[in-house]
């Protein structure tokens, strides 16, 4: 609770509260982002593949009912269950109700954002069920008992030493002092849980709308081994998820892991038609406010997203704030979207963790104008009616900006007052910034640096030199 | 009303601008030497080729250091049979050092070989067993993702579990380290025949 009730600047300075730590976590993301590069530059057709992703996605999106329609009717042509949830809520019953009639007790997970999301985890935990994330960032995170801080990599917030010390801490583990022998000491944890599980709940990366198969990308080869062990296997999708051919996935896993982590394609790319023999398989496609974000003409684009993290990677807010700063499931420039919109006021500075540098957007492989939509939700803020007696710090700051916004009008309507308000402005700008670091503009002033202003503005500089260069005037 | 048909009615009722579905074709990246780059990507995933021809398999996948090694072997492969035979239970894979197996397709472009209904029989022994060998006619390579789906065509909904598999399994979770054997094969072997 405490997490969402700070801003995202007051998380951040927790974070970087650890200099070391934040200089790490920068400079990894930063190593991803450029072995992304490297793997982009191979390809030609980049921008093509870019486009196509574009335009696929916006088609699906734009006959989204069809394409549910038609999916779930091949995939129970496979022999598959397809449900339907409308929230969070009916996502995790649907699930509950499938284990508890099963007399499910120990469950593998393998990494699921809208699992996360739905809460399905305590949910699950809660009516006494044993649940084991089995990807190893998400079996850090879920140790540690914290959200994962990034969708890709669940633990890019953490050293060695805190792994060491949560799998000495919660698994007894001897002390390990390396990645190899922490990864192999959760090899051998973790098989257990396998091969004594009773059911394997997933993710879905894509969904096939002409075959009615389903998609699943690991490099661990842990939701294979999730699908592949117990009897049960309950796929948990957004609805957003759909292509409509299987030759689109061409395109998909082909920009997702370059994306992602600078890889080709993942270590496992599962293309799942039915249950496994003697099996059952469930699909899960839940809502949870994208039909309400598909309404939205300037932020439906949000629900190309395939979750591959690249603008995270390459956001200098992100990498420098880490990603529970943003204390949402999905976090970065995509989260910084998607939360406002379908969460509301709670996240109001999300759309300010951002420079607006455009990095995310040009890299973004489904191509969503991502800072475009941050700065139009800043507006949206302003537009907002206020729910006034709680918010009187907002509506002291439109007053003072529409006072402001009035005041320029006045100046620039006139040549004369825009000159005398220059020469206040470059007067008041040498004595302002001593002054400005005390008081209310503090909190602006702390971590930014005003510009050395000029002596004279440029029409009084121009006119000097044209003197200086024509003593007997212009021509 | 369902959720089902709650959600539905839903997005119908919402009025969206038609977006056109493209078509994928057009000129794609092509590579002088098919194998040379399978082999270039595949080591790049961490996993090694192998070269051989169609008469020396046998002997090849037999000179293997993971097959010499292995106390359990279990294979599809007709040139080399393992010494136990593909359990019915996919439980039954969990003390397998190796498995040696063919693969329907390879990918020039990334290194990854489809596994279709030619691996169904040992589908948890690809992710249980400790070393994987997997065994591909070089004919069976196309250059990219696109040509595998093309490839494959129909065959992919008949399929009920199929994976385009790259590599050994690994993971880098823990400060970017990559770590090769996360849960699956600490090793992959790709035996390319022609």
């Amino acid at each position: 609770m405490n997490r969402l009730q700070l801003s995202h600047p007051q998380r951040a300075r927790q974070f970087l509260g650890d200099a070391e730590r934040a200089r790490f976590h920068d400079g990894a993301l930063w190593q991803i982002r450029g072995r992304r590069d490297q793997r982009v530059a191979e390809l030609p057709e980049w921008e093509r593949l870019r486009e196509l992703a574009a335009q696929i996605k916006a088609h699906t999106l734009a006959e989204l009912p069809d394409y549910l329609e038609r999916f779930e009717a091949n995939a129970r042509r496979h022999g598959a269950q397809v449900h339907f949830a409308r929230d969070a809520a009916e996502h995790n019953r649907i699930v509950y109700e499938l284990l508890r009639e099963r007399g499910v007790s120990r469950v593998v997970k393998s990494k699921s954002m809208l699992t996360e999301e739905c809460g399905l985890n305590p949910f699950l935990e809660q009516r006494g069920l044993e649940v084991v994330d089995t990807d190893l960032g998400e079996l850090i995170v879920q140790l540690r008992v914290e959200p994962p801080s990034h969708i890709v990599m669940p633990a890019i917030h953490l050293r060695t030493a805190d792994v060491a010390q949560t799998f000495a801490r919660t698994l007894g583990a001897p002390p390990l002092a390396d990645p190899q022998s922490l990864a192999e000491f959760a090899r051998g944890h973790l098989r257990a849980k396998f091969l004594a599980a009773q059911a394997g709940i997933t993710g879905v990366n894509f969904a096939i709308a002409e075959t009615g198969g389903i998609v699943v990308c690991t490099n661990e080869g842990n939701a294979d081994l999730g699908m592949a062990l117990p009897p049960l296997h309950i796929a948990c999708m957004g609805l957003e998820k759909l292509v409509p051919r299987a030759a689109d996935l061409g395109v998909f896993l082909r920009l997702l892991a370059r994306s992602a982590t600078g890889q080709a394609i993942t270590a496992y790319s599962a293309h799942v038609h039915g249950p496994r023999p003697g099996g059952e398989l469930h699909i899960v496609i839940v809502d949870n406010g994208r039909s309400a974000l598909r309404a939205e003409d300037q932020h439906r684009s949000a629900l190309r997203c395939i979750r591959c993290g690249a603008c995270m990677n390459t956001c200098p807010v992100f990498r420098r704030s880490g990603g529970h700063s943003y204390g949402t499931t999905v976090p970065g420039p995509i989260g910084s979207i998607l939360a406002p919109l379908r969460e509301g006021a709670a996240h109001d500075s999300l759309p300010h963790a951002c420079t607006l540098c455009g990095s995310c957007t040009a890299i973004c492989p489904v191509k969503i104008n991502l800072h475009d939509q941050l700065l139009e939700l800043r507006q949206r803020q302003l537009e907002r009616p206020l729910r006034s007696a709680r918010e009187p710090r907002l509506a002291a700051a439109r007053a003072l900006e529409r006072t402001g916004a009035a005041l320029l009008g006045w100046v620039l309507r006139s040549p004369s007052r825009l000159a005398r308000a220059g020469a206040l402005l470059r007067w008041l700008g040498r004595r302002l910034p001593g002054l400005a670091r005390r008081g209310p503009l503090a909190r602006w002033t702390a971590t930014r640096e005003l510009p050395p202003l000029p002596e004279r503005s440029f029409q009084q500089a121009y006119a000097e030199r044209r003197a200086r260069e024509s003593p007997r005037g212009a021509p | 009303m369902s959720a089902r048909d709650e959600i539905l009615s839903a997005l119908r009722a919402q009025a969206l601008p038609a977006a056109p579905l493209p078509e994928i074709s057009g000129e794609w990246i092509a590579y002088p030497d098919l194998s040379e780059q399978f082999a270039r990507a595949l080591e790049r995933a961490a996993g090694s080729l192998v070269r051989s021809t169609r008469a020396r398999l046998g002997e090849v996948l037999a000179a293997l250091p993971v097959v010499q090694q292995a106390g359990r072997c279990c294979s599809l492969v007709p040139e080399l049979p393992g010494n136990q035979q593909p359990p019915a239970e996919p439980h039954g894979f969990r003390d397998l050092d190796v498995l040696i197996a063919p693969a329907q397709l390879g990918i020039a472009e990334s290194g990854a070989v489809w596994l279709g209904e030619s691996a169904a029989s040992v589908r948890a022994g690809l992710f249980l067993t400790q070393h994987l060998v997997l065994v591909l006619a070089r004919q069976e390579l196309v250059p990219h993702l696109h040509g595998a789906y093309e490839r494959l065509g129909a065959e992919l909904a008949r399929t009920g579990y199929g994976c385009f598999l790259c590599g050994p399994s690994k993971t880098a979770d823990i400060e970017q380290a990559l770590v090769v054997g996360a849960h699956g094969p600490r090793s992959l072997a790709v035996v390319l025949w022609e």
